[in-house]
């Protein structure tokens, strides 16, 4: 292809950006970045932008996956008995039928029939989970708390009082069990305490990440409003630092938390765990600008500076 | 999410496909389990409302568990499964735009607000600092989103924050590669317009 004018360069920026172009193009875009400090000027703008909208990218308000997930094992369990209910409701029809019939001999199959629908019945419908459960719970304690909700005259002199109790209830388990990781993970968002919070973020930290322990971190390290449990999400982290997502919300910690630790720890996991040769990595150049612009924090500048140094970018936003 | 997949993990989802088609309720939930974080966060992101994402995502799985016999494999189960969500995601927006329902604005003792910055705050304790350095750009890019078309939100929404590549987006909506890109295009079009005084 003939060589590109700087309008059809800057047309295809966003695509060069995303990876979206064919090989004969990005060559194209390459070769006249390469000599053209103006088109070189709007990619990074246009690297700016992203990075931008990298930082809008939200996370699933905390509870919204489970509760999204066991709405629909319900809504399940609906689906899967209709089938069922409808075919026994069938059978249990045909049996009426053969039983009132005038005829006596029929009453045998009609027996026998019945039998069959026990039968299916056991074989067909769900079954009770009969595997042993690796969580253990142990009984209901008696109530811990307890407070009158209501008071009614039941007559004769009498009342009736409602009751609302919290009673307690062990469940043991290892941390990468269901059970135990769904309950973590809502510890781990508890508003009331901080210390319950740190302590399951440190647990689930040291279990094989999957997608909600790896959620629940990230929206710790970003919300939280305790500095000690921010920083122990950070430590999960580490083992993850290099997938896109986790890095999209070091960037927005290192930008935005107000505590020179917490962001003392995002940037070494940013610059520890570099993801080389990567066009979503050059995000990080404007990142790195933005915050060499507001840090105040000599260690964090000192990090940032070294990191634009050595992919030879401006330590500067003009 | 990542879209490419290893021959391995085609294999495996192909089991897992074989199965649930066969009745098998843990392969059911598995193959739910390896997409629906995804799904809801698409959904969230581009309806920006915690009850119509819900909503999207529990029609969206109950749609796959009554249709999956009719799974032919004539593409990824993933192509087959945005489709739904975004045909799905797609009729609310546009619902939403008929109505001239502002779902996603909720209105505080600060004015109208989004949705999403109210789930953020009550989050991250309202600390005025971030808020300060975070919120007219927010404001500002919430705004060109809700002002592109449904279908220019949903193409950008799959490449920028889901790495969907633009074939498998076309794929999705049912249209080329190349008017994913044209569509893409538009999008980052407005958006740098609109963006450009804060860049």
């Amino acid at each position: 292809m003939s060589a590109p004018n700087c309008e059809w360069v800057r047309n295809y920026l966003p695509l060069f950006l995303y990876n979206e172009l064919t090989f004969e193009e990005e060559e194209a875009v390459q070769t006249h970045l390469g000599t053209c400090i103006e088109c070189s000027a709007a990619l990074e703008t246009e690297r700016q932008m992203h990075a931008a909208l990298d930082r809008d990218d939200t996370l699933l308000p905390a509870g919204l996956l489970n509760s999204c997930r066991e709405q629909l094992t319900n809504q399940l369990v609906t689906e899967r008995a209709r089938p069922h209910v409808a075919l026994l409701g069938r059978l249990r029809e045909w049996i009426d039928g053969v039983w009132l019939a005038p005829s006596r001999l029929l009453r045998p199959a009609g027996a026998l029939a019945l039998i069959a629908i026990g039968f299916l019945g056991g074989r067909i419908l769900p079954k009770q989970n009969e595997d042993a459960p690796h969580a253990q719970m142990t009984a209901m304690t008696e109530p811990i708390a307890t407070r009158v909700r209501r008071v009614e005259p039941s007559g004769t002199g009498r009342f009736q009082l409602v009751l609302d109790e919290t009673r307690q209830r062990v469940v043991s388990g290892a941390p990468d069990e269901d059970q135990i990781r769904d309950l973590l993970i809502s510890a781990a968002s508890d508003p009331s305490d901080a210390g319950l919070r740190g302590d399951t973020i440190e647990i689930l930290s040291n279990v094989a990440p999957c997608d909600e322990t790896k959620q629940a971190l990230l929206q710790a390290v970003e919300t939280d409003s305790n500095d000690g449990v921010r920083l122990r999400a950070l430590q999960g982290l580490k083992a993850i630092a290099r997938q896109s997502d986790v890095r999209r919300v070091l960037a927005r910690v290192l930008l935005k938390d107000p505590n020179a630790g917490v962001r003392s720890q995002a940037i070494d996991l940013l610059t520890e765990s570099p993801v080389p040769n990567t066009i979503r990595e050059n995000d990080m150049i404007g990142v790195f600008q933005d915050l060499m612009g507001r840090e105040q924090n000599h260690y964090i500048r000192m990090r940032a500076q070294r990191q634009l140094q050595q992919v030879k970018a401006s330590t500067e936003v003009y | 999410m990542a879209v490419a997949q290893s021959a391995g993990t085609r294999a495996d989802e192909f089991a897992l496909i074989r199965a649930a088609q066969q009745g098998d309720q843990v392969a059911f939930e598995q193959l739910v389990r390896a997409y629906d974080q995804s799904v809801l966060k698409l959904a969230m992101n581009l309806l920006r409302s915690p009850e119509d994402a819900s909503d999207v995502y529990q029609e969206a799985f109950l749609r796959v568990f009554k249709n999956l016999n009719s799974f032919r494999f004539d593409c990824s189960f993933h192509t087959w499964l945005y489709r739904i969500v975004t045909n799905l995601c797609l009729d609310h927006l546009r619902k939403r735009k008929v109505r001239k329902e502002e779902a996603a604005v909720v209105q505080t003792a600060e004015g109208t607000m989004d949705r999403m910055d109210t789930l953020t705050e009550e989050r991250a304790d309202g600390d005025p600092q971030r808020k300060l350095l975070t919120g007219e750009l927010k404001e500002k890019i919430q705004k060109i989103l809700s002002e592109l078309t449904p279908r220019e939100r949903m193409v950008f929404e799959m490449r920028h924050y889901q790495g969907m590549r633009l074939r498998a987006i076309g794929e999705v909506l049912g249209t080329t590669e190349e008017a994913a890109k044209n569509c893409l295009f538009r999008a980052t079009q407005k958006m740098r317009s609109a963006l450009g005084e804060f860049l």
